[in-house]
């Protein structure tokens, strides 16, 4: 269970959260909606621990991830996985670099078939050997979800995955979205795309002001 | 003085990560191993004409310093000794800043923008570990076997130019007469500490916080002005340590 209570962040003294609260359940799918430069990132990035808290505390079941140092905090992200805006691919490995770094550094078994199974569950079998640059938008946010798929995350984050991507590539996200849902992980999609919102049945939270409120 | 106490403690805190992040070296032998071959295979062209250089330069001072009469075996001497333990090591590291601390810090400066610093910590990958260690200790093992190679280069370059007045005889005797394998491990920790240097301000500068291509820039030429700096001081330091 992700538990965010009293979560207040600044930048150069402009409020972004202000004494926010959430509660996510295990197995539960929270749609976070809100205007571009609301806070939605900040607060996606405070709950994984890569922002710190100005106030306020988030418990990663039960554990609060906020007071832990660097060392501690690489060790509690193992288990959230995290779709950035930006994709962040690294840029210099190749596809199946990018998916395997992960299992590599854990040192986990079948590394290959466990590539071929994420590339597989996002529809780009056959494109291990490509670079990032070569990939179009829409792949690039597969390869970044299949990078955090193949982690199996209790927990994971995706900060606007149909950001930048026409009505086609946006489709395929939503579907993969749903196929996670059915996977059972906990997900918060933070999005202002109202496209997700119509096609996932989720709990809808808006992001206002700093606080988060009930609606659809 | 604030500035500068929390600017230290950074660098010692950084330090400490590297050093923390040998506990877990297996990981990262892969990336270990890409960076050595990038380091020396990519530097290697540049130090074998640099030390050409070095040879044809430090021989014609030589030549020209040497006072009427001075036997030659003597200013064969001085002119290897002038290679090996200040002019290739010095320039050596220096070349090293910009090729390797300058593009280590200007790939991480740009991996920070562009959130990959961030994918890596989100990953459960803590970069002073995937991304420093590599490089740190691809630097310290390249410059030695750099300077090594610079070195034979440089030696040859300048008895070729200095045969036109001295018989390789007595440039060869002059380098046997005082020749002491101290002064050539003086120069093997030299290139390392340069080596290590121009890695570590790369790193420590690449990663820290920054914003766009401008930021990169910045930090790229800082990382090139202290990594400089920190090598003429390190280099009078050894010398005043180990001389």
């Amino acid at each position: 269970m992700i538990e965010v209570s009293g979560l207040s962040k600044s930048f150069n003294h402009q409020p972004v959260l202000s004494d926010l609260n959430l509660i996510v359940q295990d197995g539960e799918m929270v749609l976070i909606m809100g205007e571009s430069g609301c806070g939605k990132t900040v607060l996606l990035k405070t709950i994984n621990g890569l922002l710190k808290p100005d106030k306020g505390s988030v418990l990663i079941d039960g554990v609060e991830i906020n007071k832990l140092p660097e060392s501690e905090l690489l060790k509690i992200r193992i288990k959230i996985g995290f779709v950035f805006q930006s994709d962040a691919l690294f840029d210099s490995l190749n596809v199946y670099e990018n998916l395997a770094l992960f299992l590599r550094m854990q040192r986990r078994p079948n590394i290959t078939e466990q590539v071929k199974e994420a590339l597989s569950f996002v529809g780009l079998l056959g494109k291990e050997r490509f670079l990032p640059s070569e990939l179009s938008g829409g792949m690039k946010k597969r390869v970044a979800i299949a990078r955090e798929i193949i982690r199996k995350p209790k927990y994971l984050l995706l900060d606007e995955p149909t950001a930048n991507l026409d009505g086609e590539n946006t489709g395929v996200i939503v579907e993969l979205i749903k196929k996670m849902q059915m996977m059972g992980m906990t997900t918060i999609i933070v999005t202002h795309d109202p496209r997700i919102r119509d096609n996932i049945e989720a709990r809808v939270l808006f992001l206002r002001g700093g606080k988060l409120w009930e609606g659809r | 003085m604030k500035g500068t106490l929390t600017s230290l403690g950074e660098l010692l805190s950084f330090f400490g990560e590297i050093i923390l992040a040998l506990k877990n070296i297996w990981l990262y032998f892969r990336e270990i191993r890409d960076s050595f071959y990038e380091f020396s295979l990519g530097s290697l062209p540049l130090i074998l004409i640099v030390s050409i250089f070095v040879g044809f330069s430090t021989a014609a001072s030589g030549l020209y310093i040497a006072l009427p009469g001075t036997p030659s075996y003597l200013i064969g001497s001085g002119i290897f000794k002038g290679i090996i333990l200040e002019i290739e090591p010095v320039l050596l590291g220096l070349l090293l800043v910009g090729r390797i601390g300058a593009g280590v810090s200007a790939e991480l400066g740009s991996m920070k923008v562009s959130e990959q610093i961030e994918a890596l910590r989100a990953l459960g990958i803590p970069p002073s570990g995937f991304l420093v260690l590599p490089r740190v200790i691809a630097g310290l093992i390249t410059s030695p076997l750099l300077l090594i190679i610079g070195y034979w280069f440089a030696i040859l370059s300048a008895y070729l130019l200095a045969s036109a007045r001295i018989s390789a005889f007595d440039f060869l005797k002059g380098i046997r007469l005082f020749f002491e394998m101290r002064e050539i491990l003086v120069g093997i920790i030299k290139a390392s500490t340069f080596g290590f240097i121009a890695a570590f301000f790369g790193s420590f500068f690449g990663l820290s916080p920054k914003e766009g291509a401008r930021g990169v820039g910045y930090w790229t030429m800082v990382t090139v002005v202290t990594a400089s700096l920190f090598i003429l001081f390190a280099n009078y330091l050894l010398n005043i340590l180990i001389l």
